[in-house]
């Protein structure tokens, strides 16, 4: 539970620091919300990281504009994505992490679009300033990357040295 | 039955989830406000919110006046140009005002009165750099609902979709939901104004044989219950008139700087639609008196 307060506390740091991003550049502004929802996702089949995933969406969806669900459905699919690459592609050292979040950052992007397409309907994006701002998100998501992966590894690091959380966290469980 | 759960509680809460995000988006129209756990979360983060952005909001406003800085000269002198052209059209308008205030005790109008508005400053900008929305630091206790017109002194700022007890969501005219109804000043040729998440909106649907240019102020047209009529949207940058269908599209860049909003003013003004019922009865007079005048 524990573990799971940090990582809470974690997410509202960085829900934080998306509000001040949103002062930079549009073309050089990270998401540091969807770096979280990413690094939940390697936490194994916890549901409570899939549940966190969902919150940093909802966080979103309810300071911005968006339709309320936009978020939530793509952070929680954020987290799934990494549960399900984290094995093939070894998303725990820094250089494939920060290459990882940076090519899902753009992802992300495109499938935010795809779901205001066939969910919402109405809303049109330009297409043009879209693509532009693009590669700069992108760069700017995955160079925050690698310092959120080094405090997610703290956090998940002393849980599983002072109560064993860590592990149960993760979903690690031997099997009987 | 217990193992199966368990085997699949992580695809089972993720498909619940996908499942209740996607009927959230696909059901229709706004609700008009927010949800309790929304506005708990906007009134626990605001204060945390306003003191991370401040530095980050001081230092983006230094390198806009060091940039206006940089072009005051050529500014000045164009300004100075047109404020001997605005000084002469100024006199002519007066001459119009003084025509027209006479024209209206002559027919017996009577302006109403003034509309009440709330001053409120800009807190938050929008979390995702691909909508378009501000949070003010007024809200349901100063009278704001869901629904009121938000402006500045230039123009329209956008719409008031969500509140708390301290604080309103607004909607601008850039973002890609937003949809105003317009017209042009010069030659009223009407359309509406769609945001695309860009500097530059989209005034659409404006007829082919209709006189649009470079340069045209667009006004809120009144139609569309949301925002008073009169009101300045933007100015026409390009028109397109593609060779084909009946519609040309203008780019309309607004009248509002939104890189420096601070403050706005909401009008307390919430004009209600009618009921669809009230609505099916107007369209059934309608068809009534022209099959009378048939």
């Amino acid at each position: 539970m524990k573990t799971v307060v940090w990582f809470a506390v974690l997410g509202l740091v960085l829900l934080l620091a998306q509000g001040a991003a949103s002062w930079l550049p549009e073309a050089l502004r990270p998401d540091p919300l969807l770096v979280f929802a990413l690094a939940m996702g390697l936490r194994g089949s916890s549901v409570s990281s899939l549940l966190l995933a969902c919150a940093a969406g909802l966080a979103v969806d309810v300071w911005s504009g968006s339709p309320v669900g936009l978020f939530a459905l793509l952070r929680t699919s954020a987290c799934v994505a990494t549960r399900a690459f984290d094995g093939a592609l070894y998303l725990r050292a820094g250089l494939p992490w920060t290459f990882f979040v940076a090519v899902y950052s753009v992802f992300d992007a495109l499938l935010m679009v795809l779901c205001l397409h066939w969910f919402v309907g109405d809303a049109s994006l330009a297409w043009g300033p879209f693509l532009l701002r693009l590669p700069g998100a992108a760069l700017t998501t995955g160079l925050i990357a690698a310092p959120v992966l080094w405090v997610y590894r703290r956090i998940d690091a002393d849980a599983a040295r002072e109560t064993g959380w860590g592990f149960i966290a993760s979903g690690t469980r031997a099997r009987p | 039955m217990n193992e199966l759960v368990a085997r699949f509680h992580y695809p089972l809460t993720y498909l619940a989830i996908v499942l209740v995000c996607v009927v959230n988006l696909v059901s229709p129209g706004r609700s008009g406000g927010l949800a309790l756990g929304s506005q708990a979360l906007i009134e626990v983060t605001l204060p945390l919110q306003r003191m991370v952005a401040l530095p980050f909001r001081e230092v983006s406003r230094f390198y806009q006046d060091y940039k206006s800085l940089v072009f005051v000269r050529e500014e000045n002198q164009r300004l100075r140009a047109q404020l001997a052209r605005v000084k002469d059209e100024n006199l002519q308008y007066r001459e119009a005002i003084v025509a027209s205030e006479r024209f209206q005790r002559l027919s017996g109008f009577r302006a109403g009165g003034e509309v009440p508005m709330v001053p409120a400053n800009v807190v938050a900008q929008d979390l995702s750099s691909w909508f378009r929305s501000v949070l003010i630091d007024q809200g349901s206790t100063t009278g704001i609902r869901p629904g009121m017109p938000v402006i500045t002194d230039s123009g329209v700022v956008g719409l008031v979709v969500g509140t708390t007890p301290r604080a309103a969501k607004i909607l601008l005219v850039t973002d890609p939901q937003s949809r105003i109804d317009a017209f042009v000043q010069r030659t009223r040729a009407q359309g509406t104004l769609h945001g695309s998440a860009a500097d530059l909106c989209d005034f659409e649907y404006v007829l082919r044989d209709q006189e649009v240019e470079a340069g045209d102020l667009l006004l809120t047209s009144g139609l569309g219950a949301v925002y008073p009529k009169g009101l300045v949207v933007g100015r026409v940058v390009s028109v397109v008139r593609r060779p084909h269908g009946l519609f040309q599209v203008a780019q309309v860049e607004p009248a509002v700087d939104f890189r420096q909003l601070e403050e706005v003013f909401v009008l307390l003004e919430q004009r209600e639609l009618p009921a669809d019922e009230e609505f099916s009865n107007v369209e059934q007079s309608l068809w009534l008196g022209l099959e009378a005048g048939e």
